[in-house]
């Protein structure tokens, strides 16, 4: 009961079918990685797990902790426990960062009681100093005018202040530098424990040598082909996804 | 305009209950009177009313004269410095202040009837004058009241602030119960002299069966400095006219309103920046956000005349739709007869981002809380106007509330 489930998935935008029969399992205290060619729809795999309206689930279901989502508003999957680290954060004018992370952890409290600003500073301060973010960043509109990498951070401190129970993390290393990668990769280090399961949707091997994945999956055309240890995703580096897809052409 | 005020019986009966004015006070609202009773027929077709539902904003229903509401309520430093008084006691106080009226001539942007129907008829209102070089940073503040079931009341405020003075006003528009149907009409006279400051603040929240008019002219001497902020949160229906006149070379004219509405709120803003001196700068911005059925209407000018040289001027309207019946005009205007001049101006209309209320709902916030958010985020670049930060949270507030009821 403690994973989140995915049992023959499918979805669609538009006419377009995206998600084909995906089956996936990530239990509570694993980190699963989940790498695949640009378009096979590993965004699109978050986002409908995220209730993303803009996608209608064509069949199977989707749970966690045995809680079906499917169905359920964006808010009342967020709030059950699922976060999820955008591949492009959205900006949002006007709502500080400070503000816009007090909505969401007040949106989690019972009505009527409310948060205690000395303490929310504090922690918030805390994460943003682990993160290497300037403290100047909380009166800051959400994302307007931030670097790609200012974006992906932000998305972490998100993610650290909510105390998610499954954390999916879309190309979370992309537009990092050098430095930002490590300091991002330890504040996901730091998020694991036996209590929550990490995804993480990459393209680099390279981030997995800092958040060592219990397992490697290949999505192709909106299915996971392929599922192995963390000696999958050398692989993918060294020989590219050619090989895969034509195994799965000649299955 | 047809409404009893038109009426020589309703106008004699009102002058004999205001008897005890002094002779020039009773002269001016004859005067008023019968320009009103001579103005012609309202034309069907009024660019001045383009896109307006008029019929909302006439008197028919409301043709009772009240001189009784919750008195409006005057707090503030008192000083030497300053003179800050409801327009009766300063009609015996200071006649002097008051002579003034005939000479003034409101914002001209389509209420005439309006203007001359308060020119007759008010009875509240205030004098406020800041006298030179006179500096206060706590604000001034006004709070007005609207009248009674099928009453309408009338209002004239004059302000002066004289050179080199620097002061905040803050001007508060409520309804004493949620029911009344009345109609609030007040009218504003601006002065500022030479290096003079006015910071000023409108909230409006009248009950939503009110009909507010709100009409204004700004005249602003050599360097002063007028900064508006307006937040049009109640009421039936808001006529807004405003006008700035940059006089003396290089005044400053800065107006920023919010507007929002739901169910049928209406609010239909006039604005006119009128550039006669050279080197003057204006900035306008007026954002509407609409809910449910509501709607806005945006028509605004800027007018720098051929004197004008070197003018910097800029009018923006915005627009956020957050219901599919919500609708919004928007007319922007540019007259220009100088030739060194900055100009822009611009309007947008937008629905609210579907991605945006995505990834706010993707943290666990609910639809209604996201939506709210957005709004005040909308609104963030004109309530960041206000210098005095206890202030800004306050109209943070005011927009939050707004929710919540
Ligand atoms: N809202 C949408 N409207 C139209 N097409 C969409 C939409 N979302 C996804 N798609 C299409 O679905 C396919 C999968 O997209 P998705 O973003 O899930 O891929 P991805 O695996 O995340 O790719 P990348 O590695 O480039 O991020 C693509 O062909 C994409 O164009
Ligand atoms: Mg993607």
């Amino acid at each position: 009961m403690s994973t989140l489930q995915i049992d023959n998935l499918s979805a669609s935008v538009g006419k377009e079918q995206i998600l084909n029969n995906l089956n996936f399992t990530l239990p509570k205290g694993e980190v699963h990685a989940i790498m695949g060619p640009n378009g096979s729809g590993k965004s699109t795999l978050s986002k409908v797990l995220a209730g993303h309206p803009d996608y209608q689930v064509t069949g199977g279901n989707a749970s966690m902790d045995g809680t079906e989502l499917l169905g359920l508003n964006p808010d009342e999957i967020a709030r059950l426990g699922l976060f999820l680290a955008f591949q492009y954060p959205v900006e949002v004018p006007g709502v500080s960062i400070a503000n816009f992370i007090r909505a969401a952890i007040k949106s989690r409290l019972p009505e009527g009681e409310n948060i205690k600003a000395v303490e929310f500073y504090k922690e918030l301060y805390l994460k943003m100093d682990g993160l290497g973010m300037d403290r100047s960043f909380t009166s800051r509109s959400m994302n307007e005018g931030f670097s790609g990498g200012e974006k992906k951070r932000c998305e972490i401190l998100q993610m650290s202040m909510l105390n998610p129970k499954y954390c999916i993390l879309d190309e979370t290393d992309s537009g990092l530098d050098i430095d930002a990668l490590r300091v991002v990769s330890e504040g996901i280090n730091q998020m694991k424990n036996p209590d929550r399961g990490i995804l993480v949707i990459t393209h680099y091997q390279r981030l997995l040598d800092y958040i060592v994945p219990d397992k490697v999956h290949v999505m192709w055309e909106g299915r996971i082909v392929r599922s192995g240890d963390k000696t999958l995703a050398l692989e993918l580096e060294d020989k590219g996804y050619d090989w895969i897809k034509e195994e799965v052409a000649a299955a | 305009m047809k409404t009893p005020f038109g009426s020589p019986d309703f106008f004699q009966a009102f002058s004999d209950k205001r008897s005890w004015e002094p002779g020039w006070m009773a002269d001016f609202r004859k005067d008023s009177w019968n320009r009103f009773a001579a103005l012609p027929q309202t034309k069907i077709k009024d660019e001045k009313w383009r896109f307006s539902p008029r019929a909302r904003f006439g008197y028919s229903n409301c043709d009772q004269l009240t001189d009784s509401p919750k008195s409006t309520t005057l707090e503030g430093k008192s000083s030497e410095q300053v003179i800050f008084e409801s327009f009766d006691q300063a009609i015996l106080d200071h006649p002097n202040l008051l002579s003034i009226l005939p000479s003034l001539t409101g914002p001209k942007l389509g209420s005439d009837a309006t203007f001359l129907l308060g020119s007759s008829f008010s009875e509240s209102g205030f004098i406020f004058k800041a006298k030179k070089n006179y500096k206060e940073e706590e604000p001034f503040i006004c709070k007005h009241f609207a009248p009674k079931q099928n009453h309408s009341l009338f209002q004239q405020n004059i302000v002066i602030v004289e050179p080199f003075a620097e002061v905040t006003l803050i001007e508060y528009f409520d309804s004493e119960d949620q029911s009344s149907t009345g109609v609030l009409s007040n009218l504003s006279h601006i002065q500022l002299g030479e290096g003079a400051k006015l910071n000023r603040v409108v909230v409006q929240r009248l009950n939503s069966h009110s009909t507010f008019n709100h009409l204004e002219k700004v005249e602003l001497g050599r360097n002063a400095q007028f900064t508006n902020v307006s937040l049009q949160l109640g009421s039936a229906q808001t006529r807004v006219e405003s006008r700035g006149d940059i006089i003396g070379d290089a005044g400053e004219f800065n107006n920023y309103s919010l507007s929002l509405g739901r169910n049928n709120q209406l609010f239909d803003q006039r604005t006119i920046q009128h550039h006669i001196a050279p080197h003057g700068k204006s900035n306008l911005l007026f954002k509407n956000a609409l809910l449910d059925n509501s709607k806005a209407i945006f028509s605004g000018l800027i007018k720098v005349d051929p004197a004008a040289q070197h003018t910097d001027s800029f009018q923006t309207n915005r627009n956020l739709l957050l219901s599919k019946k919500a609708e919004a005009d928007s007319l922007p205007g540019l007259e220009i007869l100088a030739n060194e001049v900055k100009c822009s101006h611009g309007a947008t209309t937008s629905k609210i981002d579907e991605q945006e209320l995505f990834y706010l709902q993707s943290r666990g916030i609910s639809k209604s809380i996201a939506e709210k958010l957005i709004v005040l985020g909308f609104f963030e670049d004109i309530i960041g106007q206000v210098s005095n930060v206890d202030l800004v949270e306050s109209l943070r507030d005011e927009v939050s509330q707004f929710f919540n009821t």
